[in-house]
């Protein structure tokens, strides 16, 4: 590849929440090729990253320069799952929040998984696994 | 009227901790001496590994928020502190900016002390409760 090129990347930081390392390692290798964003933030469990962005919080004045834009979460995961961590993380109070897209990326196909997530928050993207280049420029 | 500005000692420090209560009484002595800023807390020592990696990944430009002193736990579930360290040490430390590593247990084994000595001279053994005499002398 010509390293002159400069490609232009959708977002900034995006984060994977995903109980499973190699799922979390091949989303990650999909976004870095399809050029989707420049940073990858990842987690290995709900709790893991809720500690992470109440954290990344802190850093206040620069907070929303690194803050994830999107997130992409998991739903069968042990402890916190997916739809806990949504609710947590909606009940967070800072503008980083709601400026942030929230995608439920999972390999669950039940529509009453849908239909709670849509429930949840209207904005809240569905998607199937395996991620694909084709379902990235979509978002 | 005049407004007394504090000064810190440091930026930015973590506290690695399972137990949340001792995590929220060490915040809050660090924050009542001044100690630091801006205190990150993780209640794992995975948690904490993530964290660091998803530190190390930002642009330079924000390497003014990585935390300059770590406190670490011993008894941890899954990841306990020894392995945290060692993680740390072999993978972390150097792009972090070398920041001091300080061990807050409630273990008073000799052995434990020898251990961490045997992983780096510059580990700092501290027994708990965190006082701020010990801060001081950080």
């Amino acid at each position: 590849m010509d390293k002159n090129s400069k490609e232009k990347y959708k977002y900034k930081h995006v984060m994977l929440v995903d109980d499973n390392e190699l799922d979390n390692y091949i989303n990650k290798k999909t976004l870095e090729l399809a050029f989707f964003c420049k940073n990858v933030y990842m987690s290995t469990s709900s709790k893991n990253a809720l500690e992470f962005l109440h954290n990344l919080e802190l850093t206040s004045e620069v907070s929303s320069a690194i803050y994830p834009q999107l997130i992409f979460i998991d739903l069968n995961m042990p402890v916190i799952d997916g739809f806990k961590f949504l609710e947590q993380f909606l009940k967070l109070k800072n503008d980083n929040v709601k400026k942030c897209k929230l995608i439920i990326l999972t390999s669950s196909v039940y529509p009453d998984d849908r239909k709670k997530a849509n429930s949840l928050h209207n904005n809240i993207t569905f998607l199937n696994k395996p991620l694909t280049i084709q379902m990235l420029k979509n978002i | 009227m005049k407004h007394k500005v504090p000064k810190y000692k440091f930026q930015n420090i973590m506290l690695i901790d399972d137990n949340d209560l001792d995590n929220f009484i060490n915040e809050k002595t660090i924050e009542a001496n001044y100690f630091a800023k801006k205190v990150y807390i993780c209640s794992s020592g995975l948690s904490a590994v993530e964290f660091l990696n998803n530190m190390m990944i930002m642009d330079e430009q924000f390497s003014f928020s990585f935390p300059e002193v770590i406190f670490v736990d011993l008894n941890m579930p899954l990841m306990d502190g020894f392995k945290f360290i060692e993680y740390f040490v072999k993978n972390q430390q150097k792009k972090l900016n070398k920041p001091k590593i300080v061990i807050l247990t409630s273990s008073v084994f000799p052995e434990d002390v020898k251990k961490a000595k045997d992983i780096s001279n510059e580990i700092i053994f501290l027994n708990k409760p965190l006082t701020k005499l010990m801060l001081d002398k950080l």
